[in-house]
């Protein structure tokens, strides 16, 4: 890595060095301001305050339901998936010093939207200024993020404690909640699609019908993703990966046809449709 | 100023992974589903339609009932409840274009079975028909001309042709159990179908009667039977023939006839030990399969006829072996617990039921022959003995004394839907599960 990055250097340009320096200089200050901003609500053990670093994936398999013992495997299984895409990004990044939007392609090569993206990016991104800009963007972008994340946190911890006290709980209530809280803006579109895919987790569960022993005792996967549209039509659905027992396939189907129409897209979220993943998966039975 | 700028790159690239790290993770979008919400495939089957002839409700509801009744045995279906369908079997489409899915997806049916029926003089002309209410799919149709009183024979093999389209095997249902049941102080053979039903006696003894084991065709029972005043085995077909296999001196018990030939392994002891010994069907002494000091009882057969189970105490406890016929290697199987009986090699070979008794309680576990691990499948119910497989490898059928006096249950391969089978009063045993195949 750094080797390369040596050689990219030696054609050495005065201006060019400079930019760089302020680039590094923007990133840290960033940093400190981020932290002096958002360092309190971190250290703090207010609990509707903690900031723990989870991804939505994670906060909704630990939805309520009477399946909680049941996602608990699964967020573990979310986290290891999730390493090996971000190892891939950072050749990426120190090679082409390219920015973070790139990211999204290796990410998500499933999403065809987001491929497109990548080869134009290529020739956008070539000029050190506008890798600098783009990095600042991150940054702010990031510290968008982080500023939701206790927010979301926090309705995590709401929605724990209700799936506490009453397993069958009222999802729509934890959203009208988010929405008053949350600033409105696009900060409050991670939350909202995080609470829009909590709430069809438990429409699109209650249609997931699929007798174990068809599995015979295997460990099974089948992958779908589904095309929603701001109306909560699902205009489309797709194997990503097939599990080799067909009944489980067609149980995943199933529950696509069945949950159609999902309910409306959140109001933030302003693209034309949202790509969802639906991981369907048989343990072994012992 | 270069120098810092070589420093602080892998700082920037460092910071710059860092922070995309999050971001990115968010882009993943997906949700997780890691246990089936139903366990039963729901399914809805309406009284059958009278399409010519005078109606006879025999046929149009109650042959509803008993295919409802069928498919749920496998336990993988759910049958929905008839009184919420919104349906009249009179009027009611049950061919593709005319049916109303909607109204079947609004009961949360995902399977429909329709059935319509011409009535003849003495037969009828049964067409049913298999949809998927949610893809909106014709999936089967088959149609039946059968006597009127042969209606259930339709009905089962459209049963096994329904469970063929989820499963690839037309399941059990022209396959019969035999057992020992207990009245008056003495214990007979009896055999009934595969859900229980149409119970016959087979054996009058007048005795004691023990061991049942159907040959791999379906036609011959061996027993053992003390009608002679010692255990000596017979053979005795469903036609009534009865023949005497072998009455040597000792215990002549526990026969397993090898998979698709006409002879069968057993227990004798003539020679003063107990042995296992492979016999043709006419009982003539093929060869002597085991030949070490102590009991050796119980075999049971790999489908490919190539291996033989058994329960052996030559390690002190009675515990389960394996004998390679040809090469006569034999493997212990078992190694927890202190009293292994009863093994039942599955029709798929790939595992070995058994009962295993722990805490002065008989449960019922299964090994996988190739791992070699076992896994329980009864518990805290009493004593569970004699497992024994369907023809398809999907269930068990087991005695179990869960309800005061031993009776038979059934369970899947995994030890789900356990249920009572056999519904006559006594007391009923040694469970042994026919091949398909019958009539």
């Amino acid at each position: 890595m750094q080797t390369r990055a040596y050689i990219l250097d030696e054609p050495e340009t005065a201006p060019l060095t400079t930019l760089i320096f302020f680039g590094v200089s923007i990133i840290l200050h960033a940093l400190l301001f981020g932290i002096i901003a958002y360092g309190p609500k971190i250290i703090s053990s207010n609990k509707s305050y903690s900031s723990r670093p989870k991804s939505i994936n994670v906060k909704l398999v630990s939805l309520p339901g009477n399946a909680r013992k049941a996602t608990r495997p699964a967020r573990t299984k979310t986290r290891t998936k999730k390493t090996p895409p971000v190892k891939k990004k950072k050749p990426d990044l120190v090679l082409n010093k390219k920015t973070v939007k790139e990211k999204k392609v290796s990410l998500n090569p499933v999403k065809k939207t987001k491929i497109k993206k990548k080869s134009s990016k290529k020739h956008e991104t070539y000029s050190t200024t506008s890798v600098v800009r783009k990095a600042v963007k991150d940054i702010e972008r990031k510290t968008k993020s982080d500023r939701a994340k206790p927010v979301t946190d926090a309705i995590e911890e709401l929605k724990r404690k209700m799936a506490e006290s009453n397993p069958i709980n009222d999802i729509q209530t934890t959203v009208d909640e988010q929405e008053a809280g949350g600033g409105g803006g696009g900060e409050v579109l991670l939350e909202a699609l995080a609470m829009y895919q909590a709430e069809i987790y438990v429409q699109m569960r209650k249609n997931w019908a699929y007798p174990a022993s068809l599995s015979k005792g295997r460990d099974i996967q089948v992958v779908v993703t589904i095309k929603i549209l701001p109306t909560g039509k699902i205009a489309d659905h797709w194997f990503v990966k097939r599990s080799g027992e067909k009944n489980l396939d067609s149980s995943a189907v199933n529950v696509v046809l069945k949950s159609d129409p999902l309910p409306p897209l959140p109001r933030s979220y302003k693209k034309p449709f949202y790509l969802l993943q639906l991981r369907f998966s048989q343990e072994g039975l012992r | 100023m270069k120098k810092f700028f070589r420093m602080a790159t892998p700082i920037i690239i460092a910071f710059t992974a860092f922070l995309i790290t999050p971001a990115a993770f968010a882009q993943q979008d997906y949700i997780d589903f890691t246990k089936p919400f139903l366990r039963k495939i729901p399914v809805a089957v309406p009284y059958f339609k009278p399409l010519v002839g005078e109606e006879d409700t025999e046929i149009t509801e109650k042959s509803a009932e008993l295919l409802a009744s069928y498919i749920d045995f496998t336990g993988l279906f759910e049958v929905k409840d008839r009184a919420a369908y919104l349906f009249d079997n009179k009027t009611g489409g049950i061919i593709g274009p005319e049916i109303d899915y909607p109204n079947w997806r609004a009961i949360n049916a995902e399977l429909l079975i329709t059935g319509g029926v011409k009535f003849m003089d003495q037969t009828v002309i049964l067409q049913l028909r298999l949809f998927d209410t949610v893809k909106q799919e014709f999936l089967i149709g088959k149609q039946y001309s059968v006597w009127k009183k042969d209606v259930k024979k339709a009905i089962r093999k459209f049963s096994g042709e329904v469970v063929h389209h989820l499963t690839g095997d037309y399941g059990n249902f022209d396959s019969r159990l035999a057992f020992i049941s207990k009245s008056n102080g003495k214990k007979e053979i009896f055999i009934c179908d595969f859900d229980g039903t149409s119970i016959k006696q087979f054996t009058k003894t007048n005795s004691l009667a023990l061991n049942p084991a159907w040959s791999s065709d379906s036609k011959w029972i061996a027993y053992t039977s003390y009608e002679r005043n010692n255990p000596d085995l017979f053979i005795k077909h469903l036609n009534g023939e009865k023949k005497l296999l072998s009455s040597k001196k000792g215990i002549n018990t526990t026969p397993a006839w090898i998979p698709g030939k006409f002879a069968l392994a057993a227990t004798l002891s003539f020679s003063g030990d107990q042995e296992i010994y492979l016999l043709t069907g006419s009982g003539k002494i093929i060869k002597k399969l085991t030949s070490k000091w102590g009991i050796d009882v119980s075999p049971t057969w790999s489908p490919d006829g190539k291996k033989m189970a058994f329960v052996s105490n030559r390690s002190g406890d009675p515990q389960i072996y394996i004998l390679d016929i040809e090469t006569k290697r034999v493997e212990r199987q078992t190694f927890t617990g202190k009293y292994n009986t009863q093994p039942a090699w599955s029709p798929k070979g790939d595992k070995l039921a058994f009962s295993s008794m722990d805490n002065g309680h008989f449960n019922i576990y299964f090994l996988d022959v190739e791992t070699k691990k076992t896994f329980q499948l009864t518990k805290e119910a009493g004593d569970n003995e004699s497992p024994t497989w369907s023809p398809d490898g999907s269930l068990l059928a087991f005695s179990s004394t869960r309800e005061g006096v031993s009776r038979i249950y059934v369970m899947t391969a995994y030890g789900t839907d356990q249920r009572r089978l056999i519904t006559i009063p006594g007391q009923q045993s040694q469970p042994s599960w026919s091949s398909r195949g019958l009539k």
